[in-house]
């Protein structure tokens, strides 16, 4: 059996031969595993890589790009898991390079304002350009027709018909918030400016459709769509305002994906119950991750598994980070033990593989992802 | 009459309309409704109200925040009328995020709910070193220090960050929250916690009563 097949059986709540596994890696890891440097990607999302060249223009940005993308295949066949994705983060206009403020902090092409911090070895986003309804008229959204898809093809190429290559996109969802500046902004304009956040969402809800549908385009085998709408205590906003603002660009990519005959994964970070019905009734194939802090995967599969697949939720908040081996395969097991059976099931972490966590517990992850996630489960 | 008018007050805060919330505001200042009767009866009551909605998961964070800032506008109304003896601040608070942490937003709304609960805020911002918490606890005199941490990365710098606070400024009362952080660890390292910024005010508000 093919990754693709493994991945693709499981979505489609059959058994496959055992779990199909998914880790979203920092390029850290990536060079751990392939041995090889990544290069710096400062200006489309994030900053990742050793390489200390920095990347100032729009041809080495493209060729980082390029390179990492082949990097991340090669780490997801030397960790030996299943899936294997692109994000739109790595989809830009053609020409771009980023507008640095200082040399740590820059603009992306949708105004979003980030920041390298080397003391912890992450980048934060830190702000974001539009602050009133003038800066709004004045902001120009990248033409999604003039953007460079060149990874997604590199991408669909390099997985040939072995693995399934998942297309990360963004909605309505999370990048107005970003853009605004924060999402005490938003929420304030949600009350206080309702114009301002609605005519944003529109802009970027419309934007990042096409930019989703022409990944769909070009080839990939699922969508994985990211926006974080919730927190610990629940969903950011109440259903009315998700009716209006953020489902409606939801509903139109599933109608997409399901034209195309592929599955859409919602991941948000946070406690969904409150909004879980509703997400489902707009037609999602999958949640993730279900993060353990706030949902019980078992619970979730018992009263949702029937509808949606699951994808989730080995715990990197402290388990993969701080844990050792033995919490690591422990928590592996919780998982499979709660979702994996009748499949409609993928492993992953509970949001990434970020830098904090640690190399071998990854390692330790998905050795005990393929001894204990062997169908059928014990 | 005045309850009447104080009561349109707190319900609009409730429905989080600015608008009625502020033609309420000069309705009561055009009738002399005391200041004190204005913020307490008016807007603190339905400040409650909205944070028991939200504590019931009627509302979420989108109304926390809208409510809050709804306060700051009505209070920048009051504000002309205030006299120093109606309105005694509850308390002074320092607050930031934990040295490696630029995330703000929760940050944010705590302090934007603690003005609306009449606390004095000294805003010490993000990446905020242990030793500057310290500094400015001490110079303010502050009663209570806030700490918010978002990733597992930062952990190390907030133990030391409430470390360093213990032994300099013992008597200073600690709220830790963020997504990092839960009940238990903020007991083991000497901290109350506060799981999100409505918690976080009530705390404050019940950590004052105590002293």
């Amino acid at each position: 059996m093919t990754h693709k097949e493994r991945f693709l059986k499981a979505i489609n709540h059959e058994e496959p031969d055992m779990v199909p596994v998914s880790a979203s890696l920092d390029m850290k890891f990536v060079e751990l595993l392939t041995g090889k440097k990544a290069l710096k990607e400062m200006g489309s999302h994030h900053v990742s890589g050793s390489n200390d060249d920095s990347i100032g223009s729009s041809l080495m940005l493209h060729e980082a790009n390029l390179k990492n993308q082949r990097l991340r295949f090669e780490a997801v066949q030397k960790l030996g898991i299943d899936l294997y994705s692109v994000s739109d983060y790595n989809i830009y206009p053609k020409h771009y390079s980023p507008k640095m403020l200082d040399d740590r902090t820059y603009v992306d092409f949708w105004g979003k304002i980030y920041r390298f911090l080397p003391e912890v070895n992450t980048n934060y986003w830190v702000d974001g350009v539009i602050k009133s309804v003038e800066d709004l008229e004045k902001f120009v959204p990248p033409d999604p027709e003039e953007m460079s898809y060149d990874v997604v093809d590199l991408a669909v190429k390099l997985a040939g018909d072995q693995y399934p290559v998942i297309g990360g996109i963004h909605l309505a969802g999370m990048f107005p918030y970003l853009i605004r500046g924060g999402l005490d902004k938003y929420c304030r304009d949600l009350y206080l400016n309702r114009e301002l956040a609605q005519r944003l969402t529109r802009m970027v809800g419309e934007t990042q459709l096409k930019i989703a549908t022409n990944m769909i385009d070009r080839g990939v085998d699922a969508i994985s769509e990211s926006d974080d709408i919730a927190g610990k205590d629940g969903p950011f906003y109440r259903l009315p305002i998700f009716r209006e603002l953020i489902f409606p660009y939801i509903e139109e990519m599933v109608r997409i994906c399901h034209r195309h005959g592929i599955t859409y994964l919602k991941h948000s970070d946070g406690n969904l119950y409150p909004i879980l019905d509703a997400l489902i009734d707009l037609g999602i194939d999958g949640i993730n991750p279900i993060e353990p802090q706030v949902m019980d995967i078992k619970d979730v599969k018992k009263r949702y598994g029937n509808r949606i697949y699951l994808q989730g939720n080995v715990d990197c908040t402290w388990v993969l980070p701080y844990g050792t081996e033995e919490e690591v395969r422990r928590d592996v097991r919780r998982c499979i033990k709660a979702a994996a059976n009748g499949g409609g099931f993928v492993l992953s972490e509970s949001n990434s593989m970020h830098p904090n966590v640690k190399f071998d517990n990854i390692l330790c992850y998905v050795d005990e992802a393929r001894k204990y996630g062997k169908y059928p489960i014990r | 009459m005045n309850k009447a008018v104080l009561g349109s007050i707190t319900n609009s805060l409730v429905e989080i309309d600015v608008d009625g919330t502020k033609r309420g505001i000069r309705l009561a200042l055009e009738k002399s409704i005391p200041i004190n009767e204005i913020f307490g009866d008016g807007l603190t009551k339905g400040m409650e109200i909205v944070g028991t909605k939200f504590e019931n998961g009627e509302y979420f964070l989108a109304e926390l925040i809208g409510a809050g800032a709804i306060m700051e506008e009505a209070l920048s109304l009051l504000e002309p009328h205030i006299k120093v003896e109606s309105v005694t601040p509850s308390g002074i608070i320092v607050a930031g995020t934990v040295q490696g942490d630029l995330h703000d937003v929760g940050k944010n709304i705590l302090i934007s709910m603690l003005k609306s609960a009449s606390f004095k805020i000294i805003d010490l911002g993000v990446d905020v070193k242990p030793e500057e918490f310290v500094e400015k606890t001490k110079n303010v005199e502050a009663d209570i220090v806030c700490i918010s941490a978002l990733l597992s990365v930062v952990i190390p710098e907030l133990e030391e960050t409430v470390k360093l606070l213990r032994k300099n400024v013992p008597d200073v009362k600690i709220i830790v929250g963020g997504r990092c952080v839960d009940e238990k660890m903020a007991e083991r390292i000497g901290a109350y916690y506060a799981k999100d910024a409505w918690a976080g005010t009530k705390l404050a508000v019940a950590l004052m009563k105590k002293k």
